[in-house]
């Protein structure tokens, strides 16, 4: 079902300066067969490596090796010529060739919550605007029609930091999001040994389905009078959708549940990916990614809080081992889509809310730190190998290449072929674009 | 752990604390005195001037007023969390007297839900970080200082001074394992209502505050460093020039100075989130952003609220008593559109504790109160199913739940055993329109109007047996409960 918006768009492609085109014209290689390949309406996929509580660039992507302030980890070379990374990102290393790294992000908002919500939507949440999260924007321009599934997931978000809201783009925009961690970062217990990413209860029960006409029926009907009633109000409005996209999850013919059976995959690939949240998170995204969904969101919530990378005490074992499970999901899922052909259409960014201080504290930890720190990009769209940005020998100022969170959404939504200056209108009327920012040409293939 | 039935246990064997003699040195115990009710009024009155002057100015035109069924149910929800029981809708529309509205408010607030529940909210203000499990020494401490009828100047006053030594609840909840500047963010958002969090790293990227204006604030709950100079900060007021006299303990000194006339934030701050609760958002929005960059919807009327909530001894029901005989209060939703300036009451979905309490009415299968849904089978226990349903902070109007949400509602195990032991008032009725009734008071608190009472006989009579008849019922209550009428607050 291609969109209405679709020449416009195309339109609007053409005047981008950038050769983000490709998109169009690329040969696609569906893993599922038939369906997909001849959809003349399939566009590119995001995934989205969140990385809550904030991860330490310098000792990942941004090394300071011989600083006082680069910490004891060692660099390693990488698959690019002198592009180096931690040595606890080995796998990843070898993918280098596909990845684009932006050393000099900058930002103004060191409060998780705060920052979190200006990563995700380009703004700070103040003033009567409520700005999307960004996969509520791209998944939208993205999208072609319903399907069963819909087309933003959001796996394993920690819910008091998390900025997952569609904002005025309304809950059809909203993300289905599995395994939350809620305050106190519970998560449901693993099956069979792996992390459990399914939706509770979605499985239609006998019981639910003998009566499902008759309570439908009864549903639409009592719950009309109320609707009509009050056709001004937006929230009743998103209920509705809600339950009908529910309903189509639970009930329709495209048997979307099934995306969410990992048992599916062999074991040795589980087994790769990592058999944590984040592990099977990933591997859930190529799943999605696989059956048309245009944003997955896999944020790394591992651990008893939620936030692992908030690392202001004990950085380095923190961070040696968050690598250790950021390296085998990752790396594993740049093969499994490259494999697939689905890796020049999906295009990924990895980041968190902000970077963690240069100075090392007397904890051996590294606080909040949004003035210069790292964010990467990889895959569909992306100039692989590329470094955009420097930061100073103390890593505590960017030396050039600064580049603020407008400009790095604005470079995801080039990279996976959205103008980013595409408005979408905020319940004022007021037209408000994808994102602010001017896209990093540098790192655009 | 299951929080909520657990917490409304303990209250059972204290229901006397309810209403505690007025203490000597406690002016504000929540029993009303001969007086109070002019004054309540002459606020209630002022209010309704106020805003209906500002209406007339902009050009508004106020929504007409809410019927008895919905004010029920609206009053019930911002007060004690819940909609109301068949057995309380009868009550209320069976009383002739005119100040029925006045009478509800009156057992509401009397009720030891109601503390348990501005306990749920404040345990969201303070501490939005924790659930139910690590945060339930802040829930059940709040609730107790609201169920107890303590002055609110003095329940912000046990905050800051580490509350009441000896008090396990909250020495657990609210004070250990939170660092000076944790404290500093909860004590300034839930009592002052700004966020100056954000001047934590630089200067507030919209208010008036600046990284010394947090440290020194900071300085009160615990030595800091200033990131910048790092010299040892002093202890600061928020936005004073000089720090506080170093001879005195500086807690004491904040605690004193919080409801004092020095500070102008405490009353509004207060007054605004009470606001908030009622209506659906404050005066000024969000209630935690008070500010010169987020001027209020009417300055004159949060001004004067705050002055009445100081001058009466910091009580919070006398301000819930006004809100709910405003004008403004008793409107209908109009035709859904977003409010302007309160002239209509914004739809707003329950959030997570009143949906808990509220399916707990819903499913009524046995007699007495909420914990009735854990004894009726497998519920689900209050922590997992809030933490399912939790909404974020600020998006109060907002419907926020997804696609799990709703599939635990209509095809969830949570509620299977409920479905089964449907209503007891269903079960109590003789014909099948009584029924109906029933189910329709049970979830949406309101008798059917005459075309959904033919579709449900219609869809009863199609049942030739009593299975069937049963079953058919059943399917009625999964409509209304996952109706969006059962998701909204009127």
């Amino acid at each position: 079902m291609p969109s209405l918006s679709k020449p416009s768009r195309r339109q609007a492609l053409r005047t981008l300066a950038l050769s983000a085109l490709g998109c169009s014209t690329s040969p696609f290689l569906p893993a599922l067969a038939g369906t997909l390949a001849d959809d003349p309406a399939r566009r590119r996929h995001c995934i989205l490596l969140w990385m809550t509580g904030g991860p330490s660039q310098i000792d990942t992507f941004d090394m300071k090796p011989g600083h006082a302030n680069g910490g004891p980890f060692k660099e390693i070379a990488t698959a690019v010529p002198g592009l180096r990374f931690s040595e606890h990102l080995p796998r990843l290393a070898a993918h280098a060739g596909s990845l684009a790294i932006l050393r000099g992000l900058s930002t103004k908002e060191g409060d998780h919550t705060r920052a979190s919500d200006l990563m995700h939507t380009g703004h700070l949440p103040t003033g009567p605007i409520r700005y999307p999260t960004m996969g509520a924007s791209l998944s939208k321009a993205l999208a072609r029609g319903e399907r069963d599934l819909p087309s933003f997931v959001s796996v394993s978000p920690y819910l008091p930091y998390h900025a997952g809201s569609p904002g005025f783009l309304g809950a059809a925009h909203a993300p289905l999001t599995v395994a939350a961690l809620s305050g106190s970062g519970q998560r449901p217990d693993p099956t069979d040994g792996y992390a459990a990413l399914t939706v509770d209860d979605a499985e239609p029960r006998p019981a639910y389905l003998a009566r499902q006409a008759t309570r439908l029926e009864l549903w639409r009907t009592l719950e009309a009078g109320f609707l009509a009633e009050h056709p001004q109000a937006a929230a009743l409005a998103a209920h509705r959708t809600v339950y009908e996209r529910a309903i189509r999850f639970m009930t329709g013919s495209e048997r979307a549940l099934e995306a969410f059976d990992l048992a599916q995959e062999p074991d040795a690939l589980r087994q790769a990916y990592g058999r944590g949240s984040f592990g099977q998170g990933c591997l859930l995204a190529r799943r999605l990614v696989e059956r048309g969904v245009a944003f997955v969101e896999v944020a790394m919530s591992t651990g008893s809080r939620g936030f692992p990378w908030d690392t202001h005490n004990d950085n380095f074992t923190q961070v040696a081992r968050l690598s250790a499970e950021l390296d085998a999901g990752w790396a594993t899922l740049m093969t499994d889509l490259r494999q697939r052909g689905l890796l020049e259409s999906t295009t990924i960014l990895w980041m968190g809310e902000f970077g963690r201080t240069p100075v090392i504290n007397a904890g051996k930890g590294r606080d909040h730190y949004p003035d210069a720190w790292s964010a990467v990009l990889a895959g569909g769209g992306i100039q692989g190998g590329a470094v955009h940005g420097r930061t100073t020998n103390d890593g505590r100022a960017v030396a050039d290449g600064r580049i603020e969170v407008g400009d790095l959404l604005a470079t995801l939504a080039a990279a996976v072929g959205v103008q980013p200056t595409t408005e979408n209108l905020s319940e004022m009327g007021r037209p408000i674009k994808i994102a602010e920012g001017q896209p990093v040409t540098a790192v655009l293939a | 752990m299951n929080r909520l039935p657990l917490r409304t246990a303990v209250f059972l064997l204290g229901v006397a604390t309810v209403f505690p003699m007025p203490a000597a040195d406690d002016p504000a115990a929540p029993a009303m005195k001969p007086g109070d009710e002019a004054r309540l009024d002459t606020m209630a009155r002022r209010i309704d001037a106020l805003l209906e002057e500002a209406w007339a100015d902009r050009g508004i035109e106020p929504a007409a007023p809410a019927t008895d069924e919905r004010f029920l149910r609206r009053v019930s929800l911002d007060l004690i969390g819940r909609i109301p029981r068949v057995s309380e809708i009868r009550e209320f529309l069976g009383d002739a007297a005119a100040d029925r509205r006045r009478k509800v408010v009156e057992r509401l607030l009397a009720s030891r839900e109601h503390g348990d529940y501005m306990g749920a909210l404040w345990q969201g203000a303070f501490a939005p970080d924790i659930d139910g499990n690590a945060g339930s020494g802040v829930e059940t401490w709040f609730a107790r200082q609201f169920g107890d009828g303590v002055a609110y100047d003095r329940v912000a006053r046990n905050v800051v001074l580490g509350t009441a030594k000896g008090d396990r609840d909250a020495n657990a909840g609210l004070v250990a394992d939170r660092t000076p500047t944790e404290l500093a963010a909860a004590v300034s958002r839930t009592f002052l209502g700004t966020q100056i969090q954000c001047a934590e790293c630089h200067k507030h990227p919209t208010d008036v505050w600046t990284q010394d204006d947090f440290w020194g604030f900071a300085a009160f709950f615990g030595p800091v460093t200033h990131p910048t100079t790092k010299a040892t900060v002093q202890p600061r007021f928020l936005g004073a020039a000089a720090a506080v006299d170093s001879s005195r303990p500086a807690r004491e000194q904040l605690a004193a100075w919080l409801a004092s006339p020095e500070n102008p934030w405490f009353a509004r701050a207060t007054v605004n989130r009470l606001w908030g609760m009622l209506f659906g958002a404050g005066i000024v929005n969000p209630v935690d952003d008070l500010g010169g960059h987020n001027p209020p919807a009417h300055a004159g009327l949060l001004d004067e609220l705050a002055g009445f909530f100081a001058a009466g001894g910091w009580n919070h029901r006398d301000v819930l008593r006004v809100l709910t005989r405003t004008r403004a209060y008793g409107l209908s939703s109009g035709d859904g559109r977003a409010d302007r300036l309160f002239a209509a009451m914004p739809l707003e979905p329950l959030n997570a504790v009143q949906l808990y309490n509220s399916l707990a009415v819903a499913y009524h299968a046995a007699k007495a109160s909420p914990s009735s849904m854990q004894a009726a089978g497998r519920a689900p226990t209050a922590a997992q199913f809030l933490a399912k349903f939790r909404t974020a902070p600020g998006q109060q109007r907002e419907y926020t739940a997804g696609i799990p949400q709703a599939i635990a509602l209509m095809n969830g195990q949570m509620f299977d055993p409920m479905r089964v032991a449907y209503h007891e008032a269903v079960i109590a009725s003789r014909t099948d329109p009584e029924r109906i009734e029933a189910l329709f008071l049970a979830t949406v608190s309101r008798p059917p109007v005459d075309a959904e009472l033919a579709t449900c006989l219609e869809v009863l009579g199609r049942e030739t047996t009593a299975a069937g008849r049963r079953l058919a019922l059943v399917d009625i209550h999964w409509a209304l409960v996952n109706s969006a009428e059962f998701a909204f607050s009127p």
